[in-house]
């Protein structure tokens, strides 16, 4: 299985096109939330509406997650341990207010099982691949931002009782 | 607090221990409670009291949520953090925002308590507005994006990505 999901804020026709195109050379079962979609897909199982609980089985069942350069999408490709393909809204094309996504996209792709794909060529080799990685659950990143933070927060704590 | 408690803190400080350290950190309910979660797990050695907004299942203490289209929500907002402050005497007050973050860097600061500002790793292209805002709260800001950083602006120490 493969779940699209594009977030409950904005519709991403571009993407839902993106996918049904290479969706329908698969022998694999395509899923989409799609958030009022003006693309009618021919090859993708959409809801117009999706329960928490139906988004969560489909996000646990799927072999990939497709989605926009969400933060909360890659939280939760993280959290499931999932390969995610990622394709950044871009504002030009009215997809978002700004273009933080390409910033999201660019800074993520470096990181096991996150995968940039803003053209159908790469998303149809992404999807063909046998050897994508899953999202790891703890970010490195994460961790050592955490811990510059705690070494700020015992330092400053130190200081005020020093003051006293 | 008595003088005899201070000395025990700093004792404990002076060998590295931090559990007596009490952090508040805060966050509205939703994406900025998301973040500050996948940064409290590493934190574990400071006395952590989670604050935030709605039916977190996280948190220790409520606060009303609010934003700047609801003023009066922001003054019960800064009364609800300004007893909690008293109750658990944070040492210091970590927060990703939103608008009752930036309540609790406002109050912190009136209570002589440092902060700091954690802004969302959304904000890509630009500091929130009250991520901008918290600059006159004293509060130390730091943004998730090397690109961001600044003289003047924010610090960069790092990404929850």
């Amino acid at each position: 299985l493969i779940f699209l999901t594009v977030g409950t804020q904005l519709r991403f026709d571009r993407l839902v096109a993106m996918v049904d195109e290479v969706a329908g050379n698969l022998d694999e079962p395509v899923v989409g939330q799609v958030h009022n979609s003006r693309v009618v897909p021919a090859h993708i199982r959409t809801a117009s509406f999706m329960t928490q609980s139906e988004y969560r089985r489909h996000f646990e069942n799927a072999r990939v997650v497709i989605g926009h350069a969400g933060i909360g999408t890659v939280l939760q490709a993280r959290d499931a341990r999932k390969p995610l393909i990622i394709c950044p809204r871009v504002s030009s094309l009215g997809e978002h207010r700004n273009d933080h996504q390409l910033a999201t996209a660019r800074s993520l792709e470096a990181q096991p099982g996150i995968y940039v794909a803003e053209s159908v060529d790469r998303l149809r080799s992404l999807l063909f691949s046998q050897h994508l990685q899953p999202c790891e659950a703890n970010s490195a990143a994460a961790a050592a931002f955490a811990h510059r933070l705690s070494d700020h927060l015992q330092h400053v704590a130190q200081q005020r009782c020093a003051v006293r | 607090m008595a003088s005899d408690h201070s000395t025990t803190i700093v004792l404990a400080t002076a060998s590295n221990r931090s559990e007596n350290i009490t952090v508040m950190a805060v966050a509205s309910y939703g994406g900025h409670l998301e973040q500050l979660l996948r940064l409290t797990p590493y934190l574990v050695n400071f006395r952590l009291t989670i604050v935030s907004t709605g039916e977190a299942a996280n948190a220790n203490h409520f606060i009303h949520d609010c934003n700047r289209r609801k003023p009066f929500n922001i003054l019960a907002c800064a009364a609800q953090l300004a007893g909690l402050i008293r109750r658990e005497k944070p040492a210091v007050i970590v927060t990703t925002g939103a608008a009752p973050g930036l309540v609790a860097a406002a109050v912190a600061r009136l209570y002589g308590i440092p902060a700091v500002w954690i802004d969302s790793v959304a904000n890509a292209e630009r500091l929130s507005l009250s991520g901008r805002l918290a600059r006159y709260t004293g509060a130390v800001r730091l943004t998730q994006w090397r690109h961001l950083e600044g003289s003047g602006g924010p610090t960069y120490w790092g990404s929850i990505l």
